[in-house]
């Protein structure tokens, strides 16, 4: 693409191209996993809601109040369950939305569960019930967030995010070098596949740079966090460890009157709207309720209120635009990534501009068959490699969907780790063979 | 410059520094449409800012994409500071 001994080689560029060319080849096919899979992650509130909806037939009634009922819902269910280990209720976003009780049941000596209950916050009662590891929306999620592989998954999704960051700056970098003069967005009329992908490649690429810049600087972060909290000593900001002041089994019994809860939160913190709320049962004696403030870029459910459950006083606000730059720097890359600050508006724009990443390394790849092909004058058809990895891409995605909503999360994610930790295996050795390969012919 | 033969400043920097900003305002302009839909002076302004953009990536002339960006990044700061 760029001649070897060319300007870009007089003007120090030459390594630039290097790295883009070598980073873009060997991640292409995860930052291409990773665009798909999340292209459709920033949607999953409303395909989930939409699930519940037409396939769990959950609505709600209207609230003859106007305030959520669910107090007897969730009295039946904690009896249903005595073995609960604890619960939460998320509230409806939209009217005629249900509240879900999100429930984790270990019966004596069994292996916990993670159980939804739908509520009809009109009725105040159940109306169905899932597994939560097995739903669509946790395999959206997952897939997206650790690639199905509990080991390292989500570790290689920050290196995904890290191998972006470096192919959008060097990208950048050398981009003035391949537009020579062209001029931005003139595709050049040719038959040549390789220039056309190339005139594609760059005119997108510049396009949807700044934005994919964020995705993927983001995406390394709340990949690699869990690495990065431990090397650093990064703590979560927000903390608050009550006090314990009674015996867990009288915590759990306590009765909540919900409606004076959510006025007493009112009262407390009028800007905050309550999506999630939970009740203490370790003797705390608390309810938490974690929402949003309307306006802000933040992750979801980060400002929080604590009242006593005893006389719904608050006990803790905390309000992320009144927390220092750290906090509010901290609790704003989820929301940068998932583009879930602007409405179904901004999620499009989301979609759309995270497909170019995808677009892109196919695209990268095509010029590379084309450009090897042409060098090594080898009579194959670059499109049928492109085409065949695409497939084997959309097969393991499928695959694995279908494995983990009709047979369990666990099954596929064991046969996610076996196939994802082989192709790792099988990558570096064959970098490895390459780069031995490489020295030994410079060598003669 | 524009219409007398290729720009090297307007095509290797210049629109790629307003592509950046366009990418930042499109977010910007959604951001404001679902959170201020009865505020329209936010919109109005970014509005103006997209429409800027578009026409200096449409023209290629120097000033007029130095302009757009220097305009988006007035309103940004307006944004953070009111």
């Amino acid at each position: 693409m760029v001649p070897r001994s060319g300007k870009a080689a007089r003007n120090g560029k030459q390594w630039f191209w290097q790295l883009h060319h070598w980073v873009g080849l060997y991640t292409g096919i995860l930052i291409g996993v990773l665009s798909l899979t999340g292209a459709v992650a920033v949607f999953i509130p409303e395909i989930d809601g939409l699930i519940q909806r037409h396939h769990y037939d959950a609505l709600s009634s209207a609230s003859p109040t106007g305030i959520p009922r669910f107090g007897k819902a969730i009295d039946s269910l904690t009896r249903r369950y005595p073995d609960h280990r604890s619960w939460s209720v998320r509230l409806p976003e939209h009217p005629g939305g249900v509240a879900v009780v999100d429930m984790t049941i270990r019966p004596e000596g069994g292996k916990a569960r993670r159980m939804e209950f739908f509520v009809d916050t009109g009725a105040d009662r159940v109306v169905g019930q899932r597994d939560w590891q097995n739903s669509l929306a946790n395999y959206l999620r997952q897939m997206h967030v650790r690639l199905y592989d509990g080991i390292w998954g989500r570790q290689l999704v920050g290196i995904g995010g890290i191998a972006l960051a470096v192919v959008a700056i060097t990208g950048l970098i050398i981009y003035g070098n391949f537009m020579k003069k062209q001029a931005w967005p003139k595709i050049r009329k040719t038959v040549d596949m390789r220039i056309r992908m190339a005139d594609w490649h760059k005119i997108l690429g510049i396009a949807a740079l700044a934005f994919n810049l964020v995705i993927a600087l983001t995406g390394a972060w709340l990949g690699l966090q869990p690495w990065l909290a431990r090397w650093f000593d990064i703590q979560a900001p927000r903390t608050y460890k009550p006090e314990i002041r009674f015996e867990a089994e009288a915590d759990k019994a306590m009765a909540i009157d919900w409606d004076t809860a959510l006025q007493a939160a009112r009262q407390a913190f009028p800007d905050l709207r309550p999506r999630q709320l939970l009740a203490s049962t370790n003797g705390a004696g608390t309810i938490t309720l974690r929402g949003n403030i309307p306006g802000t870029i933040y992750e979801r459910d980060v400002n929080m209120l604590v009242l006593s459950k005893t006389d719904y006083r608050p006990l803790f606000v905390y309000d992320l635009r009144e927390q220092p730059a750290g906090h509010q720097f901290y609790y704003i890359q989820e929301a940068l990534h998932f583009g879930d600050f602007g409405g179904l508006l901004l999620k499009a724009l989301y979609a759309v501009l995270g497909l170019t990443s995808g677009f892109l390394s196919i695209s990268g790849f095509a010029i590379f068959l084309f450009r090897r092909k042409k060098k090594k004058r080898q009579e194959s058809n670059p499109w049928k490699a492109i085409v065949a990895y695409t497939l084997l891409c959309l097969l393991f995605l499928v695959g694995i969907a279908m494995v983990s909503l009709f047979v369990g999360y666990s099954q596929a994610s064991t046969i996610a780790e076996i196939v994802i930790n082989a192709l790792l295996v099988g990558l570096i050795g064959y970098a490895g063979y390459a780069a031995i390969r490489k020295t030994v012919t410079h060598g003669r | 410059m524009a219409g007398k033969g290729f720009d090297r400043i307007a095509e290797h920097y210049l629109v790629p520094t307003a592509l950046v900003v366009l990418n930042m305002a499109a977010v910007h302009a959604l951001f404001a449409h679902a959170y201020q839909p009865h505020e329209p002076a936010p919109l109005a302004l970014l509005a103006v800012a997209i429409a800027l953009l578009a026409a200096a990536l449409a023209t290629k002339r120097r000033y007029l994409l130095v302009l757009s960006v220097a305009y988006y990044l007035a309103v940004l700061a307006a944004a953070f500071l009111g």
